[in-house]
């Protein structure tokens, strides 16, 4: 019986992850096999050929297998067979003896008797024909049956040992794969606590594609819970492997998505003699480096998860910087493959993703010692930082208290956390180049109506004062290090510019601040005439274009100063 | 009037119980087998194996305590009998003779038992029986402990005992997390 129970359980001995291909519907297996071999061009029949030749050589081990699968299902056959027969035998000569006692109870008690009978018995004998005698007196009758009494018990005596024997073997067997099981038990357990240990997330969840509804143990190794709202959670199930008990990372997503495992890297280009070239390049390597570090002190399962981790937010990273990039079209950012350009006038930043593989190996991408490189780096760093200060908000609008419906009706979509990567990087570089353009023109505005150079010199130094940083709320500083990178950067220009006469000072206020959306501009100018503490406003007007403030300035100046 | 004062009909009706019995499980056997291609669930097997097993036992138990007046009884067919037309169905009734499989399975357990000991084999099996039970009290345990630990009376390791949790260090008037999750999900008011 246990023999067939081995069957049986081998029966399902497929693992329900794997995807064979001759399954695939052909929409799926072309960009597969693309993925896989590149090009269609590319592909040469010789190739293919050399490479069938060699697969054939090797098939020998898994015929071996069918073989056995084969062999297994024969005797599996056989047994059943021999069981079925078995059953049949003993219900048959059981169902004899049972009729046999029926009729003859039924000399006395009909109705007893037929109960127990079977139909055609019943049918063909009349209740009641059997009948016995008591032939105790018959000396030969009992001589027989106390010969019979010993050949009983030695009869006995051979089944018991067979069975014995039977029995031992079994019992060993069985503690062997039990100690075989526990081992693989043992194995997987350690695995777990080590994750555990590690500090990781693990969750219940229900096996997937497999015929029985069991349950699996999971781990969360990406930002699902973190403020991601990528469609990949990252959740994988921790499957026990069935020869050792080892454990086994197995990611769970929805959709096929081609898993190269990939790092962003950012590269400058500066404008030199009207020609981009490139002055600075991020370093990858430092990151690659780490985790290799990391991999090589810890179990591989806690380090797998770890890679697992570091490429999914990788991945995720890119994609939000994507993302964000298509929005940009009108700051001069633009999406080009798997190519982030933004164009920032004398330089240009590019983002892209690019293999792991390639970054780690010398030969094909050696790092060049460049002036910027060290600006790329930090603006990764700044970049990545930016995304996890996005999940924080994505968390912390979690927790607010959900609005009333009649607020949002329904159907309107929920307000989402803005995202903003690339904006802050855009939008602060944008507003220093204002800043800048705008203090040259002060400058040189100021040297067109005042004309000597120490006084020039004395204005520029002690009566123009630059506030930055002026839109961030300062009770937040402590509670948030983003608030900076997370509201639009607004500065002032504070003018106190003596007339030509001498006779009252013009104060003029230049508030220079950029949209919501960080990378517009917005210039408000307000001049007042002061003399004698009394000021009188003469100007408050908007602007959106430095250019319209320098006209705005140089024809008020000349009007008043 | 024919005198049917010799039929032990105690001793039937005590076999013929046990034998209805055993044909049930035996017929619920031979369906759960025919049902399909593959077997029933092992689990199920083992139990119907059991259950039969047992019936089997109690069975020739039975035989074992009514041999006394079973052997000494001699059956024979009564003119009402259609022997003329039914003689098979009368000598398969009567049928002594052990079927060839039994024969053959007896014969084969009297030669390994040729050279064996009956008294010695008795005491073999007492150990047996004695052992294995004992082995099996060695290793059946439940909980979340081990045998070791529940010999020595070593208490559950903390970290995978339940119920008491993270709920000591609240100050007075607070409320646990445990606690609101239980108000919330479960009703139960903690004060």
């Amino acid at each position: 019986m246990l023999d067939i129970g081995e069957a049986l359980l081998k029966e399902d001995d497929q693992d329900q992850y794997l995807i064979d291909n001759s399954k695939l519907p052909l929409s799926q297996l072309i960009p597969k096999i693309v993925a896989e071999r590149g090009r269609f061009e590319d592909l040469k029949e010789d190739e293919l050929i050399d490479e069938i030749l060699e697969n054939h050589q090797q098939p020998t081990k898994e015929t071996t297998v069918q073989e056995e699968d084969q062999e297994d299902s024969e005797s599996f056959m056989k047994k059943k067979m021999e069981v079925i027969t078995a059953v049949q035998t003993a219900l048959n000569e059981s169902s004899l003896l049972l009729d046999l006692v029926s009729l003859l109870i039924s000399c006395t008690r009909p109705a007893a008797g037929s109960t127990s009978m079977s139909p055609h018995l019943k049918q063909h004998a009349k209740l009641g024909s059997l009948n016995c005698d008591d032939i105790s007196t018959n000396g030969e009758v009992a001589r027989l049956a106390e010969e019979n009494k010993e050949r009983h018990s030695t009869v006995g005596l051979g089944w018991k040992s067979d069975a014995l024997d039977v029995a031992s073997k079994r019992l060993l067997s069985a503690s062997e794969r039990l100690n075989d099981e526990v081992l693989k038990e043992k194995m997987y357990w350690d695995n777990i606590l080590e994750t555990l240990e590690a500090n990781e997330v693990l969750l219940k969840l229900n096996s997937k594609g497999g015929l029985s509804n069991s349950k699996e143990i999971g781990v969360k190794y990406g930002f699902g819970d973190s403020g991601s709202t990528y469609f990949d959670r990252g959740i994988a199930i921790l499957k026990k492997g069935r020869s050792f008990g080892e454990i086994h990372f197995n990611r769970i997503n929805n959709i096929q998505v081609d898993r190269d495992e990939k790092v962003v890297k950012v590269s400058i280009l500066s404008k030199v003699d009207d020609e981009y070239t490139l002055t600075g390049e991020s370093n990858s390597r430092n990151y690659l480096d780490k985790l290799k570090n990391f991999q090589m002190n810890h179990t591989s399962i806690v380090g797998e998860i770890e890679r697992a981790r570091f490429f999914i937010f990788e991945e995720e990273f890119f994609h939000q910087l994507l993302k964000e990039a298509t929005e940009l079209i009108s700051y001069q950012v633009q999406v080009d493959g798997n190519k982030i350009v933004v164009d920032l006038g004398e330089e240009i930043i590019e983002i892209e993703s690019v293999l792991a593989e390639t970054q780690l190996d010398d030969n094909q991408v050696p790092h060049k010692e460049l002036s910027h490189n060290q600006r790329a780096d930090y603006i990764t760093i700044f970049l990545r930082l930016m995304l996890c200060a996005h999940f924080r908000s994505n968390l912390e609008n979690k927790r607010h208290n959900p609005t009333a419906l009649t607020v949002h009706p329904p159907g309107t979509p929920k307000q989402k956390v803005q995202l903003n990567l690339l904006r802050p990087l855009i939008g602060n570089y944008r507003h220093n180049k204002h800043l800048q353009l705008l203090k040259n023109i002060i400058e040189m505005l100021i040297r067109n109506i005042y004309l000597d150079d120490e006084k020039v010199a004395e204005i520029m130094s002690e009566h123009i004062k630059l506030t930055r940083h002026l839109a961030e709320p300062k009770s937040q500083k402590n509670q948030d290090p983003f608030i900076r990178c997370k509201t639009p950067p607004v500065s002032e220009f504070l003018l106190e510019l003596p007339s030509r006469s001498g006779a009252f000072t013009l104060k003029v206020i230049i508030t220079v601040s950029a949209t919501s959306s960080f990378c517009g501009l917005q210039v408000r100018l307000r001049m007042f005439k002061i003399l004698d503490k009394d000021s009188e406003m003469l100007l408050d007007v908007t602007f959106s274009d430095v250019r319209d403030v320098q006209d705005c300035l140089s024809w008020s100046w000349n009007r008043y100063l | 009037m024919t005198d049917y004062s010799k039929v032990p009909i105690n001793s039937l009706e005590s076999l013929r119980l046990r034998l209805t019995q055993a044909m049930h499980s035996l017929n619920k056997l031979n369906d759960s087998i025919h049902q399909s291609q593959t077997l029933p669930q092992w689990s199920s097997l083992q139990n119907q194996l059991t259950v039969i097993l047992s019936q089997l036992t109690s069975l020739s138990t039975t035989l074992e305590t009514q041999r006394e007046i079973l052997q000494y009884i001699n059956v024979y067919p009564l003119p009402e009998f259609p022997s003329t037309t039914h003689e098979g169905l009368l000598t398969t009734l009567l049928r002594k003779k052990n079927i060839p499989e039994v024969s053959e399975w007896i014969t084969q357990s009297l030669e390994e038992s040729k050279d064996k000991n009956p008294s010695a084999s008795d005491q073999f099996a007492a150990w047996c029986v004695e052992t294995s039970a004992q082995e099996s009290e060695n290793w059946i345990f439940t909980g979340f402990r081990t045998k070791h630990e529940i010999d020595n009376d070593i208490p559950e390791a903390p970290e995978y005992s339940l119920g008491e949790s993270t709920s000591t260090n609240v100050s007075q008037g607070e409320v646990s997390t445990d606690d609101l999750n239980k108000l919330v999900y479960m009703g139960i008011d903690p004060r």
